[in-house]
């Protein structure tokens, strides 16, 4: 089952005008810098916002069409999203937390093992720490049998060693679910270890030109992008957006 | 001294607090909801009217509502037609009344309440797929326990020591509408002293121990204001 989104929105600095398309089984990064409308992406796509103009489809069901006045409600959608702040149910136990829309509580037991929170199940979210904090965020949306799963910058607020261990988690389980990703990030790295495919965009476009000269930027150096000592590499996009820009 | 001269109005104002409590924390609650989640046209005027018998003298609002509910008003006549009786000095029209009167004290607390809450976590809820109904059940109701304690404290109390609209409405039956502080009023009135003062003293009582009970709800909220 593939998303398509084709989404246009005035924001209050630009408007936001982008196409994506994401596969079954694959995940998509949307990367660019604070401000450039990735979270909004996501927002419409999650039916939290609505678009002035777009349509947006899950496989054969239209979520939006604003031509035909389409508007699936957000809890129709059959989606999950990690939040880039958790979103926890502070009355909830983690436990609880993971199986609040679970169809299958083995399943949620099953995911917090596999991410290590099975021992926190009778904790409250806010005694646990940003990284448990994050698992149980991800258990929660994989527990709930999602058709499309959204990440809003999922690892932004974790320390450099468990997000290492966390984007780990999230790749070897990107190839047993068999839906479509779509995963949002500052963080290029971050893009690049996960995404199957990588959406630049700033000030609400697709930045290919960008991506282009990115890409070609950092196989010249032979970089690797899921180690963390390469700082000169958000230099390199950092100048040559300017260069774009120009 | 009579004893039901004591028991009856404090039974009936009892009723009355608890009768209004019930009814106002779910209207109260269904209009914090409306006000704090959707958006609402002319938002200041509603607010305004919701807030309104905080600052109305009680027979201004105890006026306009004998008007309404009298056999030429909007809602005597139509509960005339309904039910073949009238609403003015009766149990039901005081519950009715005070449920105008006590509306702000219940949906400003609830409305507080719910502000609060992260609204990340309403949509998170939404996203895994909970209607606005279910959300509201099984987010919003247990991450507002303490302003819906609030609130019933607070109805309840207020209640508790109408006068001024439950005179207007109710007048004075005894057994049916002649509540606590109208039966205090009545006994300085005729010298009865010593019912005033049991009255007066049972009312103080109550009422301090339920604010006692709101303002430790609320000491948590300030905890964090220690040096």
């Amino acid at each position: 089952m593939a998303l398509r989104a084709e989404i246009r929105k005035k924001l209050n600095h630009f408007t936001l005008d982008v196409s994506l398309a994401c596969a079954g089984g694959k995940i998509l990064s949307v990367v660019g810098p604070s401000g450039s409308g990735k979270t909004t992406i996501l927002r419409i796509i999650a039916g939290l916002d609505a678009p002035d103009e777009g349509i947006i489809t899950c496989g054969e069901r239209v979520w939006v069409n604003s031509r035909a006045g389409t508007f699936l409600p957000t809890q129709k959608r059959r989606l999950a999203m990690v939040f880039q702040d958790f979103a926890l149910f502070p009355h909830l136990s983690v436990f609880k937390n993971v199986c609040f829309a679970a169809r299958d509580r083995s399943l949620a037991e099953e995911l917090m093992k596999r991410f290590g929170i099975w021992h926190l199940k009778d904790t409250r979210p806010q005694s646990i720490s940003g990284g448990e904090r994050q698992r149980t965020a991800i258990c929660q949306a994989l527990a709930s049998g999602p058709e499309v799963l959204l990440m809003d910058e999922p690892f932004s607020a974790l320390d450099p060693i468990t997000r290492r261990k966390l984007r780990m988690a999230v790749a070897e389980m990107k190839g047993e679910l068999d839906i479509p990703i779509i995963h949002v990030t500052h963080d290029i790295r971050e893009a690049l270890f996960l995404g199957d495919e990588i959406v630049p965009v700033v000030s609400g476009k697709v930045f290919h030109k960008w991506l282009l000269q990115f890409m070609l930027t950092t196989r010249g150096a032979g970089m690797c992008p899921d180690r963390e000592d390469q700082g000169d590499v958000e230099l390199e996009i950092y100048d040559t957006r300017k260069e774009w820009k120009r | 001294m009579d004893t039901g001269s004591i028991l009856d109005p404090l039974w009936i104002s009892f009723k009355l607090a608890a009768a209004t409590t019930v009814v106002l924390l779910a209207a109260g609650a269904f209009l914090a909801y409306l006000l704090v989640y959707r958006k609402v046209p002319a938002r200041p005027v509603v607010e305004s009217l919701i807030s309104l018998p905080i600052v109305l003298p009680p027979t201004v609002l105890g006026f306009y509502l004998l008007i309404l509910m009298g056999p030429k008003g909007a809602l005597g006549r139509s509960w005339e037609g309904l039910f073949g009786s009238s609403l003015l000095f009766t149990f039901t029209g005081i519950v009715i009344a005070s449920v105008f009167h006590s509306l702000p004290f219940a949906v400003q607390p609830l409305k507080a309440s719910f502000a609060r809450i992260d609204r990340r976590i309403l949509e998170n809820a939404h996203v895994l797929g909970l209607s606005p109904f279910k959300a509201f059940f099984r987010v919003v109701v247990p991450n507002s326990v303490a302003g819906f304690a609030a609130a019933a404290i607070l109805v309840f109390l207020h209640t508790m020591g109408e006068f001024g609209v439950i005179l207007m409405v109710g007048g004075s039956v005894p057994g049916k509408t002649k509540v606590a502080s109208i039966a205090i009023f009545e006994a300085v009135e005729s010298l009865r002293y010593r019912d005033a003062w049991v009255l007066s003293l049972v009312l103080a009582l109550a009422s301090f121990s339920f604010l006692l009970v709101v303002n430790a709800l609320n000491k948590g909220e300030y905890d964090g204001l220690k040096g």
